[in-house]
């Protein structure tokens, strides 16, 4: 392989530079650099106040969702593993619908404005995806060498059944056609609600997720290859496990309060970059990081300017690209010999 | 040297002892076979005194402390392992598996190298060396895996080091075995290093142990030289067959003749 880890890490970080610059100008309104240059307010405004808080959060959001799914196919060594796994983005989606549900007529009741409702989303769903984790942060505070992941994976999928069948029976008996419609919408996902104030954590997350990837890059290579054989080569896997699952979580609830279920970016962007600079975590989780960002954002340049001035939602667009690329990584990692 | 005082684990409240050790002391410089049969609590014991399950009671002191105060990090200074399971990874190169035995020891890089391509040697895996670990066969990676417990242990700032091997040779052919064994056998020319390798093939076992001890229903019920332990009649009592020593005092093979 000609490209070595840190190169191709450095081709990623350029590239999700001139996507950031780049991305912002398309757009249903044709905007230019004299255009924006030239004081003329209108542009300014979109670029400024919807298009720059929109992009740099899909494309936080991307960073965020493909690290999350980095992390756990290392923990759980299991290539299947992304962040819906654990359960948590079904939670947040409870603690959404029930805002939908009840916190909107709450609101109205005590004559709120619905301004509050872009805090108090976000709040309800994180909520919910605090408690979805609940029985998993019990089990691993319960047995001396914490959950093994098998038990955290069938936990995953108990809950995941829970919460979809909850959220089946609220959607059947309460809401109204209104309702309804706002509910249906959000679970699509789109970013189009993007405002600058969602930024804030966003950002301290995805540091964090710098900060963590640089300290622990090396046990989590020692993770991938098992629990015993992490422990006896020196790693805290309690510790490791408390770090990975509480990142995963937060950043999880962070993406989907915000944006909705955006699904395949968790799953294909750590197998591409796995493929691509191989499995050295150092490099893996950045390049994840780096990687799934640029892809999210472009998907989202996609799904807002293709059928314009009609808008796509993301989802979409993100599994029509990644899949034949993922198609193509597997077919060239076949020929090579390597199986996942 | 490895001291264990009272050492009983149970897999549930209801059922007998997986393991009961009332005492046993191992001293460097010698390597140690434990034999058995299945299930009569030889992993269990290397699992109660390496890993992260400390579900036993009683106590495990080597060189001297006891291993629940040690962190993992320090545990990883003073014993390395070969577990009978080996991960192939995610598409690591050998060699990038191989130093994550290094990662705490805070050896220096260049340092590491060398030790890596020392032990890749050693296993006679040095033609490997840039491979991807998805693409090797069974015996292979669980050489790759010992030279990174090898790695592990050259590495360390402890002058002394223990090596566990669960049933190194499962996977290796004849020549490989007895590559392997005599690796084992040069390990204890470090009177500071010492090794405990569960093995099922006696002949193996007596090329390379000093001692070797024998495991039936979780507990110890014998232990002693190789030659000495084959000719005696325990080894009919854990094992449930009958065996013939075909050789002379200090050479021969020990054959299963019939069931008991």
């Amino acid at each position: 392989m000609s490209l070595t880890p840190s190169k191709g890490l450095w081709i990623l970080l350029i590239g999700s530079l001139l996507t950031l610059v780049a991305t912002p100008f398309f757009g249903a309104l044709s905007i230019n650099w004299e255009s924006l240059l030239g004081g003329e307010s209108v542009a300014k405004n979109v670029f400024v106040n919807i298009r720059m808080p929109r992009v740099l959060f899909a494309f936080g959001a991307g960073a965020l969702l493909a690290y999350c799914g980095c992390l756990l196919q290392a923990l759980f060594r299991n290539p299947l593993a992304d962040p819906g796994l654990l359960g948590v983005s079904s939670g947040c989606a409870i603690g959404a619908i029930s805002f939908f549900l009840w916190g909107i007529p709450l609101l109205e009741y005590f004559q709120l404005s619905q301004d509050y409702s872009v805090v108090a989303l976000p709040v309800m769903a994180f909520l919910g995806g605090l408690v979805s984790l609940l029985p998993a942060i019990w089990m691993m505070n319960h047995s001396s060498a914490g959950a093994s992941t098998g038990t955290l994976i069938l936990l995953g999928i108990a809950i995941n059944a829970f919460c979809g069948s909850l959220m089946g029976l609220l959607m059947a008996v309460f809401p109204n056609d209104a309702q309804l419609r706002s509910i249906t919408f959000w679970t699509l996902g789109s970013l189009a609600g993007a405002q600058w104030k969602f930024l804030l954590p966003v950002l301290v997350l995805f540091i964090l997720c710098i900060v963590f990837a640089l300290r622990f890059g090396k046990s989590l290579n020692l993770l991938s290859l098992g629990e015993a054989e992490a422990y006896s080569t020196g790693v805290d896997i309690k510790k490791m496990k408390w770090w990975i699952i509480g990142l995963s979580a937060l950043a999880t609830s962070l993406t989907v309060c915000f944006a909705g279920f955006i699904g395949f970016i968790g799953l294909v962007v750590p197998h591409a970059m796995r493929l691509l600079l191989g499995a050295d975590h150092r490099y893996l989780l950045l390049a994840s990081l780096c990687f799934g960002g640029i892809l999210l954002a472009w998907a989202d340049t996609i799904a807002r300017t293709v059928l314009n001035p009609m808008e796509l939602p993301v989802g979409v667009i993100t599994a029509l690209i990644g899949t034949p690329v993922l198609i193509q990584f597997l077919r060239k990692s076949m020929s090579r010999g390597i199986r996942l | 040297m490895i001291q264990v005082s009272q050492l009983q684990f149970a897999y549930d409240d209801t059922q007998a002892f997986a393991l009961n050790i009332p005492h046993l002391e191992l001293q460097t410089g010698q390597v140690y076979a434990i034999i058995g049969p299945n299930g009569s609590g030889k992993s269990t014991f290397l699992n109660s005194i390496c890993s992260a399950n400390t579900a036993y009671s009683g106590e495990v002191k080597i060189f001297g402390q006891n291993t629940r105060d040690l962190n993992p990090q320090e545990f990883a200074q003073i014993r390395s392992m070969v577990w009978q399971h080996h991960e192939k990874g995610m598409n690591f190169q050998v060699s990038e598996l191989i130093e994550m035995g290094a990662y705490y020891s805070g050896a220096p890089q260049v340092r590491v190298q060398e030790l890596i391509d020392e032990a890749l040697h050693e296993v006679d895996m040095s033609w490997a060396k840039h491979r991807s670990s998805t693409s090797l066969s069974g015996g292979e990676l669980q050489r790759v895996y010992i030279a990174k417990s090898l790695v592990q242990a050259w590495s360390s700032p402890h002058s002394g080091h223990w090596l566990m091997l669960d049933e190194p040779l499962s996977f290796q052919d004849v020549k490989q075995n007895l590559k392997i064994s005599q690796l084992l056998k040069n390990w204890k020319n470090n009177p500071n290093q010492g090794a405990v390798v569960i093995c099922h093939d006696f002949h193996s076992a007596s090329l390379f142990a000093d001692q070797i001890i024998l495991f039936h229903q979780g507990q110890i019920i014998d232990q002693d030289s190789p030659y000495e332990i084959f000719q005696k009649e325990t080894m009919s009592q854990a094992f449930g067959v009958q065996f013939q020593w075909v050789g002379g005092p200090q050479q021969g093979a020990l054959l299963a003749q019939e069931l008991i």
